[in-house]
């Protein structure tokens, strides 16, 4: 018994004036995942939530949390019998994906769980305050800095079901995840505090407040593509190898849509023809973490995937991370 | 509750591998500040017997040059220090704290916290990622830890914590008025690193007995932590009251479950070590646990009076505690029970054994 994918899902914002936070897009694309394979909400197990750029940049509870709750995957004690959801986000940027269902396959083949979901999005942090949680605004917790007043991704949800499946080919054979610290610096994201933000006018309204502000900074820096690609290479032999797989045995790669030129330096370094690579569409722009499930998205569509035997995922993040998994459809 | 007994069977009929804790780090700041400096320093002087209420005398927290990444690097060394293996041995690396501040108050998206953890300890071979999930943190880590292990995926990993949180209690102070503010519970808050190595074990006693979580997420919003609009740090909004009141009223058939799978009663259990939130709560939450469970716990670790609450770290700066001044006893059965905002419910039942031969040293 392998795990496997049940279905898949993305989101995109329902109204175009009014920004729509992660929180919102990570909802909507878990429940369209689960309609899509059948499901109901409560017949989650697990859910986890790996998206990076979320409401207000919030640290807790776990967004999984609230995601289960609005999404109402048993969010009340469980039933004499019943086990109930455990949710929890996982970071390691846009491989999180990658590495939740590497959770989750464990979970899954140990027993433990019959069905879960990945959820992930990333928004604007200053979009989506309407959350309902009982306090006060958070205020300009979400603020980004003045560098990065156009936040760079799209706000893309992206969901994918995982249950077991009873033929032992097929799902999930073999997952790997390496680093390269040394290029660390290439991708950084941090929230600090800038002073002097808020006129001490306007700070002094506001019982304890300085004129400061917490806000989000993204850098990019040079040649991030070029040794995102570099790193995976490297790591997709190795891994191919072990396997005793052979670069043309792979019949579809589902890269990172990002860095923008990755996927078609990656296969083209690892010599997977052009047309094994599954493409994100132009439409959803610079997807972040949901990236690997808008590939997959396409090629569910077009029945690639279900035609293919080997498909490898090749997944870079920041670290710079690469995560690699073959899957059997 | 998902659980995963420390014995039993995997999905395809093979045997599952026991596992058990191997060795446990801490590093705690040595600055203190005490309950009553920190009362003095509310903008409001509030009327509040902040010490009475909570039973917290004191809290330690950072000084110049501490942050989450530096606590998370020293616990996760004296880890090592009591371990048998060294950095090049782990297998998987998970950070599991909510504050991620590295170079003072800086809080990191990317790349991941782990990254800079196992970079700075050595652990060059660990898979590595980063996880949140409030105060049950560490708890996750070594549940997600035990399911790797116990299908023979890794020999070993480590699960880190380092929690600079008492920005919170800072940034509180500039506003706290009365006793039901929502930021009071900030002010309980103190700074830890914690970690643990979670191995394959090779005994028949010496494993973990059940290990599992339940997320009752109608209850998800009674907790708020976000990066801060009035200072450097976070701010942390509480329902501390009804969080506490849904544990209570709802955990204990949940624990009743974890205990049945370890084939135990809570009067089996010799240490209690529940969620490190005030010294009443906690007292006044296991006796009305134990009546709901028919019988009443034997010990329940009270450890806030010294450190305050350190949100994902408390039960391990607990366990670190208790193994360095040699209070366990051989077979003693240890249950971690974790309130955390969610809200999470999360139960480990262990024996501890052979890890009590590497510590006693801290008199």
């Amino acid at each position: 018994m392998g795990t496997t994918i049940e279905a898949v899902s993305t989101s995109r914002p329902r109204r175009r004036l009014r920004g729509t936070g992660a929180i919102k897009l990570a909802d909507d694309a878990a429940q369209a995942c689960l309609e899509r394979a059948g499901r109901k909400a409560s017949d989650l197990d697990f859910l986890i939530n790996t998206g990076v750029y979320r409401d207000n940049n919030i640290g807790e509870p776990a967004v999984a949390s609230i995601i289960q709750e609005d999404i109402g995957a048993n969010p009340d004690p469980p039933l004499e019998g019943g086990h109930g959801t455990f949710s929890f986000d996982v970071n390691n940027g846009a491989c999180g994906v990658l590495t939740g269902i590497h959770i989750l396959d464990g979970f899954l083949t140990s027993g433990a769980i019959d069905l879960g979901i990945v959820v992930t999005a990333d928004a604007d942090p200053e979009r989506g305050s309407n959350w309902d949680f009982p306090f006060g605004l958070v205020g300009t917790a979400g603020r980004l800095s003045r560098d990065n007043r156009r936040f760079p991704f799209s706000p893309i949800g992206g969901a994918v079901l995982l249950s077991r499946s009873k033929d032992e080919d097929k799902g999930f054979s073999r997952f790997a995840f390496s680093t390269f610290p040394e290029f660390k610096h290439l991708f950084e994201s941090e929230v600090n505090w800038h002073d002097g933000l808020i006129p001490r006018a306007v700070a002094d309204v506001v019982p304890g407040l300085e004129p400061g502000s917490n806000v989000l900074h993204l850098r990019e820096g040079e040649g991030y593509a070029a040794r995102a690609a570099e790193c995976a290479t490297t790591s997709a032999r190795a891994f191919m190898q072990s396997a005793g797989l052979q670069p043309l045995d792979i019949d579809l790669l589902v890269p990172s849509p990002t860095p923008f030129g990755f996927p078609d330096a990656f296969s083209s370094a690892v010599g997977i023809p052009a047309d094994r690579v599954a493409r994100v569409d132009e439409g959803f722009g610079h997807v972040h973490t949901a990236g690997p499930v808008a590939a997959l998205e396409g090629v569910m569509r077009t029945g690639q995937l279900a035609d293919a035997r080997n498909v490898l995922f090749a997944i870079v993040a920041s670290g710079i991370t690469v995560g690699l998994a073959l899957y059997h459809p | 509750m998902i659980l995963e007994s420390g014995v039993g069977t995997l999905s395809d009929g093979s045997p599952a591998i026991p596992t058990r804790l191997e060795s446990i780090g801490w590093k705690i700041p040595e600055r203190i500040l005490t309950t009553q400096e920190l009362m003095e320093s509310t903008r409001r002087h509030p009327h509040i017997e902040l010490e009475r209420l909570t039973g917290i005398h004191q809290r330690h927290v950072c000084s110049e040059g501490e942050d989450s990444f530096t606590l998370a690097v020293g616990a996760a060394r004296d880890c090592l220090e009591h371990s048998r293996y060294g950095p090049e041995d782990i297998e998987m690396l998970i950070n599991c704290s909510i504050s991620r501040y590295k170079d003072g108050l800086r809080h990191r998206w990317e790349p991941p916290l782990s990254l800079s953890i196992k970079e700075a300890i050595g652990a060059h071979k660990a898979v590595s990622f980063d996880i949140s999930n409030a105060c049950a943190g560490m708890m996750t880590g070594v549940f997600i830890l035990h399911d790797f292990i116990r299908r023979g995926v890794i020999r070993r990993g480590m699960a880190v914590s380092g929690e600079y949180i008492s920005s919170l209690g800072q940034n509180a102070a500039k506003q706290v008025r009365w006793v039901l503010s929502d930021q009071l519970a900030s002010l309980t808050l103190g700074d830890a690193g914690t970690a643990v190595i979670v191995e394959r074990a090779e005994s028949d006693t010496d494993h973990i007995a059940v290990a599992g979580f339940a997320t009752l997420s109608e209850h998800s919003r009674l907790c708020l932590g976000a990066p801060s609009r009035v200072g450097p740090g976070a701010s942390m909004f509480t329902k501390a009251r009804a969080i506490h009141k849904v544990a209570i009223d709802e955990s204990p058939p949940l624990l009743k479950e974890a205990l049945d799978a370890a084939g135990l009663s809570f009067g089996d259990i010799d240490y209690v070590i529940p969620h490190q939130t005030s010294a009443r709560a906690i007292e006044r939450g296991a006796k009305e646990i134990g009546e709901r469970l028919g019988v009443q716990a034997k010990r329940v670790v009270v450890t806030v009076s010294e450190f305050g609450n350190t949100s994902s770290t408390t039960h391990f700066v607990a366990l670190r505690k208790y193994l360095g001044e040699n209070r366990f006893e051989k077979g003693d059965k240890i249950m971690l029970i974790s309130f955390a905002s969610g809200l999470e419910v999360g139960v480990l039942i262990f024996p501890v054994e052979e890890i009590l031969d590497r510590y006693g040293d801290d008199n």
